[in-house]
């Protein structure tokens, strides 16, 4: 295997990178009518292409709106710095909103596009939301034989394909005006933040607008927290939080698909 | 599961065609219920998925077989084999009971980073017996023989000391797997660094032979690029309708992956392949 693998990290390395010309292949076979640099473009071209294809699939809001020819540009970064680690395309570009985040940041002609990493965060939302597994049935005859000392140990389960976003930036309308036209009227910004949640319903992807007080107790479910310590921080940070209601309105949506019972162990 | 779409004892009287299934088509195969033979899946879309894609995977198979084809499984690399990938793999395929399962002779990573394009061996005796032993331990885990594909190459490593078709056909018989021949990848290959198509097709052992790919290419005026997003060109029917009067019945899938057509066109190339075949046939009898 030792030659098999010197010739293959030989390629590797030199189809990675852009800044070699074809000295850094392994020695080719005369034959045909391509040159080494061409033959080693093709590959360099396909590999990348298929990358950048797979990015575009997933971003295609983002793309809109940079155009074409600059979100390629950034797409082309992007590749170079992050080899894909998975067999399935569909999930590569998981970290190119934050990608995004530290190209706006260091590119001033992007000045009047703050938005673009909380819309490029909604994007793989809507993504990650279409591919998730299913959820089980929700066993809520067990739920209702439970006693009520075990209600404070419950850690309810949201739902594999819910995600949940907060944003200073109005990206649910930016979102949505381009899905329907060409031509995007001017959306304000907000004063406020944005709250939304991401979840399939009849096999698509749905953006909700919710209330900071459901977006809270969301986010605290899905780090775990029982009802118990969802009362308790919701006390903490004076947070008007009417569990009461929020819970079986989740549940209702089947945003919540399930639970657990955790006993927390407290020193005396 | 079958090893391959046929076998010696279950050769059909009449040859089986496919296409592959895309979702953009799924809604009008189900309503139309055209007349195919089966369907292939690109494997790596319904690995991790859920939801709508599973469900019409598995609505097109109440009503016709499929065969499963991935591009991850890396046979000819040098990482260590993912076995959480092919046990993927295996669940879906207890799932879907699939005609065939296949992936390609070549490899797509390296030290666990993933090229998404499918990279040149080098034709050596070492490579042979590297390959193998690879696909023989997957088909071990697999329960299957699996049936692999030839790629289209647009270069040559000068350590080769084995022609294309000689290391195809080594490795099959060495690892008791099965080939997928892909005719457009020969004849890209022929193009691109002057492989002899021909004598390719002549030296492959048919009997080995599982299934045959058709698709087309994209003329780039000094090269062809395998991008499967073309009707199957007219030396590649060439190349079929030579190999149809050599052969009993191969099963045949038209392939294309991208720049989408409607299915109807998909179907227009499946009946020309099936008119081939046919016509093989009754000059044979």
């Amino acid at each position: 295997m030792h030659q098999l693998q010197s010739i293959q990290r030989q390629f590797w390395d030199c189809l990675r990178n852009r800044d070699t010309n074809a000295e850094c292949l392994p020695p080719l076979s005369e034959g045909g009518t391509l040159s080494n640099q061409e033959r080693l473009e093709i590959y360099r071209n396909t590999m990348r292409s298929a990358h950048i294809r797979a990015l575009a699939g997933m971003y295609s809001c983002s793309e809109k709106i940079l155009g074409e020819r600059y979100f390629r540009q950034i797409a082309t970064e992007y590749y170079h710095a992050n080899p894909a680690t998975s067999q399935d395309l569909n999930l590569y570009g998981e970290s190119f909103p934050t990608f995004m985040l530290d190209w706006v940041h260091n590119h001033p002609e992007l000045v009047d596009y703050p938005y673009l990493p909380d819309l490029a965060k909604l994007e793989l939302a809507i993504e990650q939301s279409y591919r998730a597994k299913d959820d089980p049935d929700f066993d809520f005859d067990m739920l209702a034989t439970l006693d009520e000392g075990d209600y404070r140990n419950i850690c309810f389960t949201l739902g594999a394909s819910l995600s949940i976003l907060e944003s200073a930036y109005p990206v649910y309308e930016i979102w949505t005006a381009h899905q329907e036209q060409d031509e995007v009227e001017v959306i304000g910004s907000i004063d406020k933040p944005q709250y939304l949640c991401i979840a399939r319903e009849n096999f698509k992807p749905v953006i909700h607008k919710v209330d900071q007080a459901s977006w809270w107790v969301m986010e605290k479910t899905s780090s775990c927290h029982t009802f118990g310590e969802l009362e308790s921080l919701a006390q903490l940070e004076k947070m008007d939080i009417p569990l009461q209601r929020i819970i079986p309105e989740l549940i209702h949506k089947r945003w919540i698909c399930g639970y657990k019972i955790i006993a927390r162990h407290t020193e005396s | 599961m079958q090893s391959g779409p046929s076998t010696d004892s279950e050769k059909p009287s009449t040859p089986r065609i496919g296409v592959g299934l895309r979702s953009a088509h799924v809604n009008e195969i189900l309503a139309t219920q055209p007349d195919l033979d089966f369907f292939e899946l690109l494997t790596d879309n319904h690995l991790n998925e859920s939801g709508y894609a599973k469900q019409q995977a598995f609505l097109v198979r109440q009503d016709y077989p499929v065969s499963l084809h991935s591009v991850g499984m890396s046979l000819g690399g040098t990482d260590p084999i993912d076995f959480v990938y092919l046990e993927k793999i295996k669940a879906l395929a207890k799932e879907l009971e699939p005609v065939c399962i296949s992936d390609h002779l070549c490899w797509t990573s390296f030290e666990s980073h993933h090229a998404h394009d499918l990279l040149p061996l080098p034709y050596t005796e070492e490579a042979v017996h590297h390959v193998s032993r690879r696909i023989r331990q997957v088909q071990d885990f697999l329960e299957t023989t699996l049936v692999v594909e030839n790629v289209s190459s647009y270069l040559e490593f000068a350590c080769s000391t084995l022609k294309e078709w000689e290391f195809l056909a080594a490795v099959s018989i060495e690892s008791g797997c099965k080939i997928l021949l892909d005719l457009n990848n020969i004849y890209v290959s022929q193009y691109n660094h002057a492989v002899d198509a021909q004598e390719y097709i002549r030296n492959i052992p048919l009997d080995r032979v599982a299934e045959i790919h058709l698709a087309g290419f994209e003329h780039k005026g000094s090269y062809l690029l395998d991008a499967h997003n073309r009707r199957v060109s007219a030396p590649v029917w060439e190349l079929y309708r030579g190999l149809a009067s050599n052969s009993t019945s191969i099963p045949t899938l038209i392939e294309w992956d991208n720049e989408l057509p409607p299915f109807s066109v998909l179907l227009e190339e499946a009946e020309q392949a099936r008119r081939y075949q046919q016509s093989a046939a009754d000059n044979l009898n």
